[in-house]
Parts: C-alpha cells; structure tokens; sequence
C-alpha cells in the first residue's frame, strides 16, 4: 500500500516524521505572542515537545528535554521563564550557553559537546517557523506566497484564541479534509457554509496552494464590506481565502479581517495534533473577534467529528476518487510521495 | 447626532430602505441584525458620537428604542 493510503501503520508514521517533519519548515506562532524577554509557548508535534522561547530578543526552538538525563525542562505550554533550568538537577540554559552545576565532576564526561537539541527558526515577517533539519530556506520553502505571508503577519495585532484538540484521525486524513471546499456544505452548514462559498481558484506554487473563494451571499458580501473601514490592514482580500503550507501548516482568513493559522501534526499514526491560533488584525473594535472565535470553535468541532469517521471508515483497500472541489488533496498526494521518498 | 440621524446610519447597516426602520421597530425580528451590524453599531457611535459602548449591552437591545437609550440620543 502507498504511505499516502497508510492511516494506520507506525511504520509510516515514522517514515513520515523522519521526511517531512524534520526537513521542512512548520508553523509556530507570530512574534507578538513571546515578545518579551523569557516569553514562550510549547508546540506539540509528531512525538516531540518543543519550545519556541525569546532569549533575549532571540527567538530559539528547542525539544523540551534536558540533555543531561531527558527530564522534561518546562512543563506548561505558555509563559515566562527568567532562564530555562532543569527541575531535576539544576542545570540552566541561557543565550545558548549551558550552565552545569557541580561541573568538575563531569571530568570523564564529553560534557562540552552536550547542549540542548535546537531547532532552526526563521521568520517570514512576524510568524515564526522552525524546523529540526531544514533542507531549504524558509523563503525557498514558501515560494511565490512569501510576500503575501509576510503582509499577513504585519497586519497581525494579537492572538485572540488558541485551539488545540486532538483529532482522531490520522493527520493527512485532518489535513485532507482541509484542502477541500466539497464537504462544507454538508459538513458546515450551519457555520462555514452559511458564507456560501464558491468553488474558487486554485493557485499552486510548487507543494503549496492558495485557495481563493468569494461568497454568493451578496448581503454577507456587502456587510463584510461595510466593515472594512474598521480595519487599518494592508492586506486585504475580498473572499475567503486559505493558503496551504506542505506538510502540516495551513493560514485561513475571511477578508483578511482575522486569521487562524493551523497546523495539523502527527500525534500517532491513528491521530492528529491540531491546533488553530486565531489572530486579530488592526481593529479598536476588538468584540468582532469574540464571533470569529465562536464561529472557529464549532468548525473545527465539526471538522473533528467527520475526520473520526472517516478514520473509522477507511480501509486498507480504500480507492479513492476526487472532484475538481478536492484537487488541492490531488496535488497533496503528489508533494507526499516526493517528500516522503526523498 | 439626532435620532432620526442614528436611525438612517442604522437603515445603512442593515441594508434597509430609508423610512424601513422606526424607533419602535424589533431588532430581534431584522435578518441583518447579527455580529457583523452589532460591530458596524459599535464603530457608528464611537465615530460619530464620541461614546464606548459595550458589545452584550447591544445584543440584548430588543428594539431600535433600547439601542437609542443605550447611545443616549
């Protein structure tokens, strides 16, 4: 069976973390969310703990495990830490640099090669992304969405929610179920569908996609018009919009008013890390978000829900057809294959 | 502002014809009283009128007459 097909097998799970985990780029958070020195947030994602923490001014990653004896180093998933210091035996990281108390009696020791296991981070405009072994730059890796990523990110003002739930279904069934606009209607009707989106375009660039769709709700259109005058954004696009970054990351906005900005990681073979952060943009009239984030809860709930039954229902055999609605999933298969034999 | 002022801003909102919208009219009963004119309500009088008002104080108006309470018109 192709890897593509495989919702199940830990082999592939594997495989999978070890090919598009470790050399690609992922989503971790905008700046403004650790601005401020010793500021961090944890990230969760395919069978590691990572940090995404600012040491002074600079923005490190790194898994949560102590190198001295794999003692969890922080065990909440967001705040401020002066310095970065072992629960178990004192050990401390700053500026790069480890601090080992009692450090003579490491003498038979290679005590100057340990260090935490970092990560690359690279920023594209105020959103940050890491990755374990980066095979390409971050702006290689986004391509021709770079400007439009970064003019997002600038517009950003604050993350007003964080979403994370597991998914019990296996992440390229999560992340499949995103790409494609065909299950909205029957899936969404009373949330996402009510916008009454249209099939769209498509934009692909290399493994990632941009899917553009105006609504044929001409009053939506026209009240979500008449807000624009409250948003001092200068990136705005009249549709709805999500962009698609190969493997796990995804940013969606409805007229670029606000986004969420998810990632669909590989929890175990049968179940996804998902998690939404949902940004405002520059607006006084921050209650619009309240709406946005209610409206963002109960479609996630609902992507849940029909990712677990698909999980229940696919089976090894499964030969699948796709619509026009779903090429974005198409295209995906595509990028995995390469990716995954790379 | 004045009220019939308040009123044809508010006919704007919801996509009303001038004349649609009285003081004593049910919001509850409007289509397009929803987040999105509740918002546009918010920006209206914190532009015009100089006065913060509160989002769930607006969502538990029932008639045009209560939101012109709220604003103090």
């Amino acid at each position: 069976m192709e890897n593509v097909f495989d919702y199940t097998s830990k082999e592939t799970f594997d495989l999978e973390n070890r090919n598009l985990f470790d050399p690609f780029f992922h989503f971790g958070a905008h700046q403004s969310e650790i601005s401020n020195f010793g500021d961090f947030i944890q990230i969760n994602a395919a069978e590691k703990d990572i940090i995404l923490i600012n040491d002074h001014g600079i923005i490190r990653a790194f898994e949560n495990s102590c190198p001295h004896r794999g003692c969890r180093l922080i065990d909440q998933q967001v705040g401020n830490v002066e310095k970065v210091i072992c629960p178990y035996h004192g050990w401390q990281f700053q500026e790069g640099k480890v601090f080992i108390p009692s450090l003579k009696d490491f003498e038979n020791a290679a005590i100057e090669a340990v260090t935490l296991h970092y990560y690359s981070v690279e920023l594209c405009g105020n959103f940050i992304f890491f990755s374990p072994n980066p095979q390409h730059s971050l702006k290689e890796q986004i391509g021709i969405f770079w400007d439009d990523l970064e003019m997002m990110s600038y517009d950003i003002t604050t993350k007003v929610d964080t979403n994370n739930q597991d998914f019990y279904a296996n992440w390229k069934i999560s992340l499949e179920n995103a790409l494609e606009s065909y299950h909205v209607s029957s899936v969404h009707s009373s949330s996402l569908g009510l916008l009454g989106l249209t099939e769209g375009e498509v934009t692909f660039d290399g493994v990632n996609s941009l899917w553009e769709s105006s609504t044929n709700n001409s009053k939506f259109h026209n009240k979500l018009l008449k807000i624009k005058s409250l948003f001092n954004n200068s990136y705005q696009k009249e549709s709805y919009f999500s962009l698609y970054l190969f493997p796990y990351s995804m940013i969606s906005s409805t007229y670029g008013y606000s986004y969420a900005f998810q990632t669909f990681f590989p929890k175990i073979s049968t179940e996804t890390q998902f998690s939404s952060r949902t940004y405002a943009t520059k607006t006084p009239y921050i209650s619009f978000f309240d709406d946005v984030i209610h409206l963002n809860h109960k479609i996630f709930a609902e992507d849940a829900h029909i990712c677990q039954l698909v999980q229940k229902g696919v089976t090894s055999s499964s030969k699948f057809v796709y619509s026009k609605q779903e090429q974005r999933i198409v295209a995906f298969h595509s990028s995995y294959e390469k990716g995954i034999t790379a | 502002m004045t009220q019939e002022e308040f009123i044809t801003e508010l006919e704007d909102i919801l996509s009303l014809e001038e004349g649609e919208l009285t003081i004593n009219s049910n919001l509850k009963e409007l289509e397009d009283w929803d987040s999105l004119a509740i918002i546009s309500v918010i920006a209206l009088v914190d532009k015009k009128i100089g006065k913060k008002v509160n989002v769930l104080a607006l969502k538990e108006c029932v008639s045009v007459a209560d939101l012109i309470n709220i604003v103090g018109l």
